[in-house]
C-alpha cells in the first residue's frame, strides 16, 4: 500500500505521539515501531524520518542524547517539556481532521453533516 | 542480534563515503541505521538488505538530510546567540559581566575617538576569531579528499567567516581603495562604528557557543 503522501502530513504527530509512549528512541527503532502497530501497512522513509526529527530537534520539542553502542554512536531523541505540550495539541489537531475526513468519505455517518 | 562482520562494516563505511555526506552527525546516523538493520537480519541476507538500504539512503536523499540539518542548527545556533545577548536572563555572574562590558564599551566611545574606535572593535573582532577557529579547528580541513565535519562546528565557522568578510567590504576595503581618506568622512566613521558594535556583540556570541559546544557533537 503506498500511502507516503498521506503520511508525510501526519509525520512529526506520529513521532511525538511515540516518543510520548517511549522515553527515549532512535531513528531505525521509530521506524520498526510504527511497522510493528501497523502491521507492517505503514512504512515511514528514513530520507523524511530523520529531517522530521531534526526539524522537531531544533523546534526545541526534542532532546538529543548521544550513546556509545558496540563502537559506534547512537543518537536517542526524547521529548522536551514543549514536545510534551505539543504532543496534546498536535493529536487533536489529528483525530480532528481525521475525523472530518470520515464525514466528508462516509457522509451517510453523519446525516446531520453538511459541507 | 548479531555481530556485524568486518566485511559488512567495510561495504557500509565505503558506501558511505561514496556518498560523500558533509556532516559527521549525519554520517554517524546513517551508518547507526545500517548497522542496526544488519544487526537484526541473518548474515545470508546482508547482501540484499545492503542493497535495499543503499537506495533508501540514496544520494539525493542524504544531500537532503545534509541541507536540512543545516538549516535546522543553523537556526538553533541563531536561537543560542540571541539568548547569549539576552544578558538579564544569565543569573548574577552573568549580569555582572555584562554591566562591566556595556561599562567598557560606554567609556571606550567617550574616550577614544571614533575612528580608531573602530580599530580597537576590529581588534576585538579578529581575537573572537582565532578563538573560534582554535576551538572549531575539527571543521577545517586542509586535505584534498573529503571529511566530514560536526555541523555545529562548520555553521560557527561560517557565520564567523561571513561576519570577517563583511567586515572586509565594509570597513578594510574602502580604507586601503581611498589610501584612509574615508576615516574623515563622519558619516562612514559613525556608521562603521555601528556596525562595529554589533558585530563585535555578534562575534562574541558565537565564541561563546563554540566554547559551550563539545568539539564532535551537534548537540547544542
Amino acid at each position: 500500500m503506498s500511502n507516503n503522501n498521506l503520511i508525510k502530513g501526519s509525520l512529526q504527530t506520529i513521532i511525538l505521539k511515540l516518543l510520548e509512549e517511549n522515553e527515549k528512541m532512535y531513528g531505525y527503532e521509530i521506524t520498526q515501531r510504527v511497522k510493528e502497530l501497523t502491521a507492517g501497512e505503514i512504512k515511514i522513509t528514513e530520507g523524511a524520518l530523520y529531517p522530521a526529527l531534526h526539524k522537531l530537534e531544533a523546534e526545541g520539542l526534542l532532546s538529543t542524547e548521544i550513546q556509545q553502542v558496540d563502537n559506534r554512536v547512537r543518537k536517542y531523541y526524547r521529548l522536551t517539556k514543549d514536545g510534551q505540550k505539543e504532543v496534546t495539541s498536535k493529536m487533536s489537531e489529528l483525530q480532528g481532521f481525521v475525523e472530518n475526513l470520515q464525514r466528508i468519505l462516509t457522509p451517510d455517518l453523519k446525516p446531520g453533516f453538511n459541507i | 542480534m548479531r555481530k556485524l562482520t568486518e566485511q559488512e562494516l567495510l561495504w557500509i563505511h565505503s558506501r558511505q563515503k561514496s556518498l560523500h555526506i558533509r556532516y559527521t552527525e549525519v554520517y554517524e546516523e546513517i551508518f547507526d541505521h545500517y548497522c542496526t538493520t544488519l544487526e537484526n537480519s541473518t548474515e545470508i541476507d546482508s547482501p540484499s538488505i545492503i542493497a535495499k538500504l543503499n537506495d533508501t539512503f540514496s544520494w539525493s536523499v542524504v544531500k537532503g538530510m545534509d541541507k536540512e540539518l543545516e538549516k535546522n542548527v543553523s537556526k538553533q545556533i541563531w536561537v543560542a546567540q540571541l539568548d547569549f545577548l539576552k544578558f538579564w536572563n544569565r543569573g548574577f555572574k552573568g549580569l555582572l559581566a555584562s554591566i562591566i562590558g556595556f561599562a567598557l564599551l560606554a567609556i571606550a566611545i567617550f574616550i577614544i575617538p571614533a575612528s580608531e574606535l573602530i580599530l580597537v572593535f576590529l581588534v576585538i573582532i579578529l581575537i573572537t576569531t582565532a578563538g573560534v577557529f582554535f576551538m572549531k579547528r575539527d571543521a577545517l580541513s586542509f586535505r584534498l579528499s573529503h571529511k566530514t565535519v560536526s555541523i555545529s562546528s562548520a555553521t560557527i565557522i561560517k557565520r564567523v567567516g561571513i561576519l570577517n568578510t563583511i567586515f572586509m567590504w565594509i570597513y578594510v576595503i574602502p580604507s586601503v581603495l581611498t589610501r584612509g581618506e574615508i576615516h574623515s568622512n563622519t558619516l562612514f566613521v559613525w556608521a562603521t562604528a555601528i556596525v562595529t558594535i554589533f558585530s563585535v556583540m555578534y562575534s562574541i556570541s558565537l565564541l561563546a557557543i563554540a566554547s559551550d559546544l563539545p568539539a564532535q557533537r551537534t548537540a547544542i
